[in-house]
C-alpha cells in the first residue's frame, strides 16, 4: 500500500516538473539570461554594433553621477510618475465608484471606460498630436484664445502636461477596472452594519472602502509608477523628446544612448539603475501596504 | 553502406546548393534559369526609393530568375538597422553611408564584403570613390551624393519680382518681400529633432567647412570658442531667419512644413536634396528649385555628402548573387531609372541629372570653381549632433545666444573627451 502511494506521488511529481519545466526553461532563456546577460555588458564599453566589448567595472554607474542628461531625464521621470500615480489613482477610484452605484446604462459607462485601454500608444499619441497641433491652434485661433494659439507641446513649461494628460487618458482604463473589482469583494454585510452604526458616506469610505482596496490600489500603484517610470512612446510621438529635452524620459535617454550615441553598455547600465529604483520603490510600498490591509 | 549513401547524399546537395549561389556572380549577367533559388534581403534607409527598387528588381530578374530580393523598409531605417546588427541579425544587402564614423567603425569590424577592385566600381566617379574609401578599401558602392540648401517655390519668387539670392543680405531681403503677405517667407520644422539636427550641423559646416577639427581644437584648447566667431553666428543666423517663419515652428514637424511649402503657403523651405523624392510626388505639381544657404560669414561653401550606397554582409545567404545585384544597380540605364525618380545627384557615369528642380545645385556641386566639400558630420562622435540639436531648440525658444555657446562648449568637451 506504501508503495503504491509512494509510486503514484512519484508520477505526480514527474508530472508537475513536467508541466514546470518548459516554464522554467522559457523565463531562463527570455528573462534571466538577457537579464544577467545585460548586467556584464553593462560593465563594458560595448558599442552595440560591434562584437567586440572591453570590459570597464563600474565606470558606467560611476558615469551616471556626472551626467546631466541622465539626471535631468531622471529629475522628469520622477515628478511625471508622481503626479501620474496621484491622478491615475484619485480618479480610477473616483470612477469605479461611480460605475460600480446602481446606476441606469451602468454597462455601457464601463465598456466606454475601457475603451482607450485596447488602442495602442502609439496610435493614441499620433492623434493627440495631431489635436495639439493642428486642432486646437486652429479653433483658438477662430476663438481668438491666444494661449493655445500655440500648441502646448511647443513650450517647455506646458509639454509635459500635455503628454501627462494623454497618458492618464489613456492609463486610467486598468486601474478602474482593478479598482471597480476590488469594490466588489467588499462584503455589503459590513457597509450596512456601519450605516446602522450611523457611519456616513465620508466615514464608511475612509474606513471601510480604502482598507479594504489597498491591495489592489497597491498594485495599481505599482503598476502606475512602473509606468511612469518607463514612459517612451507619447514622448516618441509626440515630441520626440522635445522642446530641447523637456519630455525627455529615461527610456528615451536610455534609447538615445544605445542607438543614437552607440554607448550600448552605458544605456545598459541606466536601465540596470532604473531597474534598480523602481525595485526599491516597490518593494517600500508593498511593505507598508501589507501592514494597513484589511485581508 | 547505408552511412556511405547518407554522406554521399548530403555532399552531392551541399555542392549543388553551393554552385547554385556561385551561379549569381557572373559580371556578365545572363543566368541559367534552372539554377537553384537565392533569396535576398536588402535592407533599404531610403525607405522613399523602395518603388523604383522593386522596379528594377522586376529587371534583374530577367537576368537572374533564381534570385529573390526582399526588400525592407522601415519608418526610423537606420536606427532599425543598428538594433538588427546590435542583434547580431544582419541583412544581406543594405544601404549605408562610408563616409560616416558609424560605418567606418563597422567596416573596421569586418562586416562587409571588400569591393575594391571590382569591375562595377569602374562606372563610378573616381572622385566620389576616395570618399567612400576606408584605410585605402572599398566597402560600399555609392550611387547618389546629397546636399543641402533653400527649396524655394518658382512661381511666388516670379510673382514677387524676386531673384535667387546669392549673398546672405540678399537672402534676408527675399525672405522680407513675402512678409505681410499671406505666405509664409520660410517654414521651420522645430519640433522634429533629426532635421533641426542636420540643419544647424550643415549651417555650421557653411561656416567652418571642417568643424570637427575647430571643435577639436577648442577641446584641445587650441582654440577659443568665445574669440571664434562661428558658433556665435550659427546662433545668431538660426535666431535672424526664424523671424520670417510660421507661428509656431516648435509647433511644425517636418511633413507638415512639407506640406506648407508644396501647397504654396510657404516660400521657402530649408533642406537637403533628398526631400526632392516628396516634392516629385506633389499633387499639382509646382515649379520648385534650390539654391546654396548662403555664408554670413562671406565665403560660399557647398556642403555634400555620400548618401545612396550599397554594402553587402560578409556573411551573405549569397555573396555571389549579391554582387550580381550591385553590379547591376551600378549599370547607367539602371542607375538612370534610380536617379529620375529618387532626384539625387547621381554619381554613374553616364546618367543624366533630369531632376529639373535639382539643377542649379547640381550644376554648383559640378563647378570646379565651387568650395564643394563633404560635411563634417561623419566625423564628429556619434550622437554629438542629436544633443546639439536639443540646445538649438533651446535656443529657439530662450533667444540666448551666450547659453547656446556655453551649452555648446560643455558639449564637445563631453564627445570629444
Amino acid at each position: 500500500m506504501k508503495m503504491k502511494r509512494k509510486k503514484i506521488n512519484l508520477e505526480r511529481e514527474v508530472t508537475f516538473i513536467c508541466f514546470i519545466v518548459p516554464a522554467v526553461l522559457l523565463y531562463v532563456m527570455y528573462f534571466i539570461v538577457p537579464m544577467v546577460t545585460g548586467v556584464f555588458y553593462s560593465l563594458t564599453d560595448w558599442t552595440g554594433l560591434s562584437p567586440n566589448a572591453n570590459f570597464i567595472g563600474l565606470e558606467n554607474y560611476r558615469n551616471l553621477f556626472t551626467d546631466r542628461a541622465f539626471r535631468q531625464s531622471l529629475f522628469f521621470n520622477t515628478w511625471y510618475a508622481l503626479l501620474l500615480v496621484i491622478i491615475v489613482l484619485c480618479l480610477s477610484t473616483m470612477l469605479a465608484l461611480c460605475v460600480n452605484a446602481k446606476i441606469k446604462g451602468r454597462t455601457f459607462f464601463r465598456g466606454m471606460l475601457f475603451f482607450p485601454a485596447v488602442l495602442s500608444m502609439l496610435t493614441i499619441g499620433m492623434i493627440f498630436g495631431e489635436i495639439y497641433t493642428r486642432a486646437i491652434p486652429t479653433a483658438a485661433r477662430v476663438l481668438n484664445i491666444e494661449f493655445f494659439q500655440i500648441s502646448v507641446l511647443s513650450r517647455m513649461s506646458t509639454a509635459p502636461f500635455g503628454i501627462l494628460f494623454v497618458h492618464v487618458w489613456q492609463g486610467l482604463a486598468i486601474p478602474t477596472v482593478l479598482v471597480l473589482a476590488g469594490l466588489q469583494t467588499i462584503p455589503e454585510e459590513i457597509i450596512e452594519s456601519a450605516e446602522l452604526d450611523g457611519a456616513g458616506k465620508w466615514k464608511r469610505f475612509t474606513h471601510i472602502t480604502i482598507p479594504f482596496l489597498l491591495p489592489v490600489l497597491s498594485v495599481v500603484l505599482i503598476l502606475t509608477l512602473r509606468a511612469g517610470m518607463t514612459m517612451f512612446d507619447y514622448a516618441m510621438v509626440m515630441t520626440e523628446g522635445g522642446p530641447a529635452g523637456a519630455t525627455r524620459s529615461l527610456t528615451m535617454n536610455i534609447y538615445n544612448l544605445g542607438f543614437q550615441q552607440l554607448r550600448f553598455g552605458y544605456a545598459i547600465a541606466q536601465a540596470t539603475m532604473v531597474s534598480i529604483i523602481l525595485i526599491g520603490i516597490s518593494f517600500l510600498q508593498i511593505t507598508i501596504t501589507q501592514k494597513r490591509k484589511v485581508y | 553502406m547505408k552511412r556511405k549513401v547518407i554522406i554521399a547524399a548530403l555532399v552531392t546537395v551541399i555542392l549543388l546548393l553551393l554552385a547554385a549561389c556561385g551561379n549569381g556572380g557572373s559580371d556578365s549577367g545572363n543566368q541559367d534559369a534552372t539554377a537553384e533559388p537565392v533569396e535576398l534581403e536588402f535592407f533599404l534607409i531610403k525607405v522613399q526609393a523602395l518603388g523604383v527598387h522593386e522596379e528594377m528588381q522586376q529587371l534583374f530578374n530577367e537576368e537572374h530568375p533564381n534570385v529573390t530580393v526582399r526588400f525592407v523598409a522601415t519608418p526610423d531605417a537606420e536606427t532599425a538597422l543598428f538594433a538588427r546588427v546590435a542583434a547580431g541579425d544582419i541583412p544581406d544587402m543594405m544601404n549605408t553611408f562610408p563616409a560616416e564614423l558609424i560605418y567606418r567603425n563597422m567596416m573596421d569590424d569586418g562586416l562587409f564584403v571588400d569591393l575594391t577592385g571590382h569591375s562595377m566600381l569602374g562606372n563610378i566617379q573616381p572622385a566620389v570613390l576616395d570618399l567612400a574609401e576606408h584605410n585605402g578599401k572599398l566597402y560600399a558602392l555609392p550611387i547618389a551624393l546629397s546636399s543641402y540648401g533653400v527649396f524655394y517655390n518658382q512661381d511666388l519668387f516670379a510673382e514677387h519680382g524676386l531673384s535667387v539670392p546669392t549673398t546672405y543680405a540678399d537672402f534676408l531681403a527675399v525672405a522680407e518681400a513675402f512678409v505681410d503677405t499671406d505666405v509664409t517667407p520660410i517654414v521651420f520644422f522645430d519640433r522634429s529633432a533629426g532635421p533641426v539636427g542636420q540643419m544647424i550641423e550643415r549651417v555650421m559646416s557653411i561656416l567652418h567647412n571642417d568643424s570637427d577639427t575647430l571643435f577639436r581644437d577648442i577641446v584641445e584648447g587650441r582654440e577659443d570658442i568665445w574669440a571664434r566667431n562661428e558658433v556665435r553666428a550659427l546662433a545668431e543666423t538660426m535666431l535672424e531667419i526664424r523671424q520670417f517663419g510660421q507661428l509656431d515652428q516648435m509647433g511644425t514637424d517636418i511633413d507638415q512644413a512639407m506640406a506648407e511649402f508644396v501647397s504654396g503657403r510657404a516660400a521657402m523651405m530649408i533642406g537637403g536634396t533628398w526631400h526632392t523624392t516628396f516634392f516629385l510626388d506633389a499633387d499639382p505639381p509646382f515649379d520648385y528649385s534650390m539654391f546654396q544657404f548662403p555664408n554670413p560669414l562671406g565665403p560660399q561653401g557647398l556642403p555634400i555628402n555620400l548618401d545612396t550606397s550599397h554594402s553587402i554582409y560578409v556573411n551573405a545567404s549569397c555573396v555571389d548573387s549579391a554582387l550580381a545585384k550591385l553590379e547591376f544597380l551600378s549599370r547607367t540605364e539602371i542607375a538612370q531609372m534610380y536617379a529620375d525618380v529618387e532626384g539625387s545627384p547621381n554619381i554613374v557615369n553616364g546618367v543624366q541629372f533630369n531632376t529639373v528642380p535639382l539643377r542649379e545645385i547640381n550644376d554648383d556641386m559640378n563647378n570646379p570653381s565651387m568650395n564643394v566639400f563633404i560635411t563634417p558630420v561623419n566625423f564628429w562622435p556619434p550622437g554629438m549632433r542629436a544633443r546639439w540639436q536639443e540646445y538649438a531648440q533651446l535656443l529657439f525658444m530662450d533667444r540666448d545666444v551666450d547659453g547656446f555657446i556655453r551649452n555648446t562648449e560643455g558639449m564637445l568637451h563631453e564627445f570629444y573627451d
